[in-house]
């Protein structure tokens, strides 16, 4: 197995640790990961699709085509850019005369998008193409008795016509791969609400208190922490519990995990290896619960 | 006198076939027929209390752009897609919305955070700066080299859609 990785912005550039973790976890399964070093952000499916459509579309075009050079399918590690390029893929597929126009834009760039490089999400890439078997056959030490409440996030389920990751309503991908850890997934009520991420540039208040919807049902649900496959939902729920703190007086302690950490300490990789003092939300006390 | 006064304001009609020019999909609004299961299933309405795409939608209908279009309210939505997954009309909400901010961009409606977001993305081609606490951590980390693209050739992109005259005014 071997992709095009792409960054995007968050995780580079915030969340080193997630890129680390994944890095070091994928080395564990085999998979090689050729960086893709002329891509840009993806770019944001939010801010800069609102200013301007073509901008967006032309953007995600070029990065690509960056892969369809390199021969390889690309891995994005982020839901953010997982529905940028995936829509942009799906788009220029199917709709001839919008690829036209994006391929005249891209020529002046020296670019082609030829529509031979496909997108996949990390999840993706854990559940169907490593799958859930050689997952468990990996794991060294079994997440016994951790509840673990499952955040898929929005760009990686809806538009479900689009991404076709999952039910987008009941998702239970991510649920499954939590399960062949070992580890309890926690069922809370609405799980597919979104984290808030997309208003933080907006009003900054109203994405704190969005966030903190969710964390109030997970809290109330019981579960000893959260997993989540997006670096937006990652600081959403992570440093978000100190903004919600400042915001509302409100503490909740969930320790908050991206896919590849929670997986890399099943496969017995250290917390070191994986990063995980990075996290606001100290991990150690949900570490020591598993037996 | 008998009968309503039209209240004092222009009725763009052309607007949705301009929307529809910008994006295919956005023919899907003519589908709409008001019933609000978008504004019902929006986590934003509930937590701002005054993000409602349904009137947004009736408002790109009868072309009443003067006051959609300079609307900050317009800038709430979170981009979740709930609201096209349960439109029972197959209106593609969200992101027709989303081309009628295109559109308030022109008019130079774009919150701050927007905007400096476009501007770091045309500077170096990522939305975020590298902190230097952040390119230590993955010398640490003994990470890859960043990604290095091109600007020259990304400015190329920019400059045939525009985009610059967009993000510097």
């Amino acid at each position: 197995m071997k992709y095009a990785l792409f960054l995007g912005c968050m995780i580079p550039l915030r969340l080193p640790n997630l890129e680390y973790a994944t890095r070091n976890v994928l080395a564990e399964f085999g998979v090689e990961l050729v960086d893709m070093r002329e891509a840009t952000c993806c770019p944001d499916p939010i801010g800069i699709r609102n200013m301007d459509y073509l901008t967006w579309l032309a953007i995600a075009a070029r990065n690509l085509a960056v892969a369809d050079e390199m021969g390889l399918d690309i891995l994005t590690l982020c839901n953010g850019c997982y529905e940028t390029l995936k829509t942009a893929y799906v788009t220029l597929t199917e709709d001839a005369e919008m690829r036209e126009k994006i391929n005249e834009i891209l020529a002046k760039a020296n670019r082609e998008f030829k529509g031979k490089a496909k997108v996949k999400h990390l999840l993706e890439v854990f559940y169907h193409d490593i799958g859930l078997q050689k997952i468990r056959e990996m794991v060294k030490r079994p997440l016994e008795g951790l509840k673990v409440a499952a955040h898929y996030g929005c760009h990686i389920l809806r538009p479900s016509e689009i991404l076709k990751f999952d039910d987008p309503e009941n998702p239970r991908k991510l649920d499954e791969l939590v399960e062949a850890l070992g580890a309890t997934p926690q069922q809370y009520e609405m799980k597919t609400l979104c984290c808030g991420a997309g208003l933080r540039n907006v009003m900054s208040e109203y994405s704190i208190r969005m966030a903190r919807e969710k964390l109030v049902r997970v809290k109330e649900a019981g579960a000893d922490c959260m997993v989540v496959a997006c670096p937006f939902c990652f600081i959403q729920y992570d440093m978000g519990q100190f903004e919600i703190r400042r915001l509302t007086k409100e503490r909740f302690d969930i320790p908050v995990f991206y896919f590849s950490e929670l997986l890399g300490y099943a496969i017995g990789l250290s917390p070191r290896e994986l990063g995980l003092g990075m996290h606001r939300v100290k991990v150690d006390r949900v570490l020591k619960k598993i037996r | 006198m008998l009968g309503r006064r039209l209240p004092k304001t222009e009725f763009d009609l052309e607007f949705r076939k301009k929307l529809e020019e910008h994006f295919h999909e956005a023919r899907t609004i003519n589908y709409c027929f008001q019933c609000g299961t978008c504004t019902g299933c929006c986590p934003s309405t509930k937590i701002t209390g005054r993000y409602n795409p349904r009137l947004l939608i009736e408002s790109a209908l009868l072309g009443l752009t003067e006051d959609l279009l300079s609307s900050p309210d317009i800038w709430l939505c979170v981009a979740c897609h709930t609201c096209i997954e349960r439109c029972p009309q197959g209106v593609k909400v969200s992101e027709v919305l989303s081309i009628i901010r295109n559109f308030a961009t022109r008019k130079n409606n774009v919150p701050e955070g927007v905007k400096a977001i476009a501007s770091q993305f045309v500077e170096t081609g990522f939305t975020i700066p590298a902190a230097a606490a952040i390119l230590k951590r993955r010398q640490e980390m003994k990470l890859p080299e960043l990604p290095k693209p091109n600007t020259e050739e990304i400015m190329k992109i920019f400059e045939a859609t525009g985009f610059l005259k967009l993000v510097r005014g």
